[in-house]
């Protein structure tokens, strides 16, 4: 099974893209923050809590959001033999890619593609967890030095 | 003119605002239609939400969007006019980037600022030119999805010095071909030359050890985990998965310790989140624990079959019904053969002029097997069948630890009673595919070699079986029409039997029906690792 975060808007449009017109022989399971983001392609999905609004960041609720999505991640690489994960970029993925090291499972990072010039936090953090960090602009090979340039989705 | 404001899911309500107030002011030469995060004003041209955007992007003649990607990718594939300003209320400033991105390949126009539209600015831009968007598409699917070809590490025994184990790895070869299966030994030992007749040599020291299974199957367990253990996981990074099969893997009897390696094998890469598959695999027999390893191979494979019903059996009286519904039966690969080498079949059995003989030292085996064989009588037998049917015998090796040697026996006891030297037939790994070329004049086959049965007959050469193994006659239930016909009852081919057995085999006709092969392949082709 091949795990597909991707949150809401640009993230999720990368993501549609990145799935439009491919045949997998393995199921796929998108995990999103957003009961509204739907990708057709998918055998299921899963939502999580979301890490921070739009307008702003509770510390205390971020907390809580982050405990209770370890475990309901956790429980959905112990139900299933995950492959690999495939981030779009949203910062849920930080959490998925954390229990992915645990199992040991491939995690592969394509970074937003509203950057150009600057690391997102999630790029940050993403870039240490994953096994294959992807851009989609060339003049991010100079932020993140050992990633691979894949051309625009 | 129309003229679309588009927002995406966050609010802008400057822009909103400031594109409003301009609306009125150009009322009568532009439209303008809204499209807004949330519904900020009732009239008409305002949605919150629309469904085919796409289009409404191709039926504008401009379209001023905020700096979400998104939109300005979409847009700029259309080949849309655009006006981008970037969303400075967000908590994110990163939408300045994308407007960046605009302005400086000239994709479009920006305004940095929400007090740079102005009547005069959209109507600038619509007038200009801009640069049309050269995209570099994605390319890297075929690395995020594991798309390359995939490549499959089948571990049999193969290092081993028997024939019967070598064809049923080529004969799975064969049937995956083209899907990336790699052959290894599951001890990852280099293939011993075949047809070095090897000497035992007796060691009291390593025999002494060996009666002690518990300890021997400890000793080697050590071995393999200082050994190979290491060596497979460095060449676990190459494979997608692994197959594991066929031939009789799953037992620990005499000091082999197949389940083990087995169950290591499947260990490594089952840790790593790889599939495993085991594939017509023989169970048993057992002198050492090997639940543990069994229920592990059982539960976490990705598909589990044995050869035959007896494997089968074996497996669920050990682990309980639990995983009745997953082990299948899968025959074994060899049976296939005529249908996988379609050029290695026998046309001359007209002009036959030799029967083959072959023959395992139950006696001397460790297998503790309470069979009355007795070599010499083996050899007086076959020289009166030979004298009966005017043929003369020919003696076929197949493995070559011990078969070697005992042919010799029968040879020698043959040569003293007929006064000429008879000869041996050394079938190895080359002739696979090519049997024909050495079997070929022959008439018919006795054997204790199960795989060489299985060969010869595929090649339509009767073979008759001696049923030493329950494995023998669960396999001939598999493929042959007439099994009975083809299984001997007596170890030393007693004369009355064979030519019984060989009358009966020529009246009824061919071996086995095509349709059962057909069969076997397509469960073969059904599977999916």
């Amino acid at each position: 099974m091949i795990i597909i975060v991707a949150g809401e808007g640009g993230h999720l449009t990368q993501a549609k893209r990145l799935l439009m017109s491919l045949e997998l022989d393995e199921d796929v399971l998108h995990i999103t923050d957003n009961c509204h983001a739907v990708l057709n392609n998918v055998t299921d999905s899963v939502i999580i809590e979301p890490l921070r609004g739009k307008y702003g960041v509770n510390v205390l609720s971020s907390f809580t959001s982050i405990f209770s999505n370890f475990i309901t991640i956790y429980s959905v690489f112990k139900k299933n033999l995950v492959s690999r994960v495939v981030s779009t970029g949203p910062g849920i993925s930080i959490s998925v890619a954390i229990i992915a090291k645990l199992f040991k499972t491939e995690v592969i990072h394509i970074e937003t593609w509203s950057r150009f010039k600057s690391k997102s936090i999630t790029g940050r953090v993403m870039y240490f967890l994953a096994d294959i960090f992807i851009v989609q602009h060339k003049s991010l090979i100079a932020l993140y030095p050992k990633a691979k340039y894949g051309g625009l989705l | 003119m129309k003229v679309l404001v588009t927002v995406g899911t966050t609010p802008f309500k400057s822009l909103v605002e400031r594109v409003s107030e301009i609306s009125i002011a150009m009322a009568g030469s532009v439209d303008f239609i809204f499209q807004t995060a949330e519904k900020e004003n009732n009239d008409k041209s305002h949605y919150s939400f629309i469904d085919n955007i796409a289009k409404l992007y191709k039926s504008v003649d401009l379209v001023i969007t905020h700096g979400g990607a998104g939109s300005i990718y979409s847009l700029l594939e259309m080949r849309a006019k655009i006006i981008v300003v970037p969303n400075m209320e967000r908590n994110d400033k990163h939408q300045i980037e994308m407007a960046d991105f605009v302005a400086t390949n000239n994709y479009g126009a920006v305004a940095y600022s929400i007090n740079d539209i102005t009547s005069s600015f959209i109507l600038k831009s619509l007038n200009t030119e801009f640069n049309e968007f050269k995209k570099k598409s994605f390319f890297m699917r075929d690395v995020i999805f594991g798309k390359e070809k995939k490549k499959i590490l089948k571990i049999s025994a193969l290092s081993g010095v028997n024939v019967g184990d070598v064809a049923i790895s080529h004969c799975i070869e064969r049937i995956f071909a083209n899907q990336g299966v790699v052959s290894l030994d599951l001890r990852l030992r280099k293939k011993q030359v075949f047809n070095s007749v090897s000497s035992s040599k007796e060691n009291y020291f390593l025999n002494l050890i060996k009666s002690n299974h518990y300890l021997y199957n400890f000793l080697l367990k050590i071995n393999y985990k200082l050994s190979t253990k290491r060596e497979m996981s460095k060449i676990e990074p190459e494979y997608d998965s692994l197959l594991i099969g066929g031939g009789n893997l799953l037992f620990n009897k005499n000091g082999i310790d197949f389940l083990d390696a087995c169950y290591f094998a499947a260990k490594i890469f089952s840790k790593k989140s790889k599939k495993f598959a085991v594939l017509s695999v023989g169970v048993g027999p057992f002198s050492c624990p090997h639940k543990k390893q069994l229920e592990f191979l059982v539960s976490k494979s990705s598909f589990f079959s044995v050869r035959d019903e007896n494997s089968k059996k074996l497996i669920v009286s050990i682990l309980g019904t639990k995983y009745n519904n997953k082990i299948v039966i899968l025959p074994d690969p060899v049976i296939l053969y005529s249908m996988l080498y379609k050029d290695d079949t026998n046309n001359q059995n007209v002009n036959s002029n030799w029967f083959g003989v072959n023959a395992i030292d139950l006696i001397k085996s460790p297998q503790d097997l309470k069979i009355k064989q007795n070599l010499e009588l083996l050899a007086n037998n076959i020289f009166n069948l030979s004298k009966h049917l005017n043929i003369r015998p020919k003696l076929i090796s197949t493995a070559y630890n011990n078969d070697p040697e005992t042919l010799g026996k029968i040879k020698t006891f043959l040569d003293k009673l007929s006064g000429f030297q008879h000869e041996i037939i050394y079938i190895t790994e080359d002739d696979i595919g090519k049997l024909t070329d050495k079997l070929c004049k022959c008439r018919f086959i006795l054997s204790y070699r199960m795989h060489l049965g299985i060969l010869a007959n595929s090649i339509g050469i009767p073979s008759l079986t001696y049923k030493w193994q329950q494995k023998i006659e669960g396999v001939a239930n598999q493929y042959i029409q007439k099994p009975e016909n083809f299984l001997l009852s007596n170890p030393n081919f007693d004369v009355v039997e064979v030519s019984n057995k060989l009358k009966m085999i020529n009246d009824s006709g061919c071996i086995s029906d095509l349709s059962i092969l057909d069969n076997i392949y397509d469960q073969y082709k059904n599977i999916k690792f």
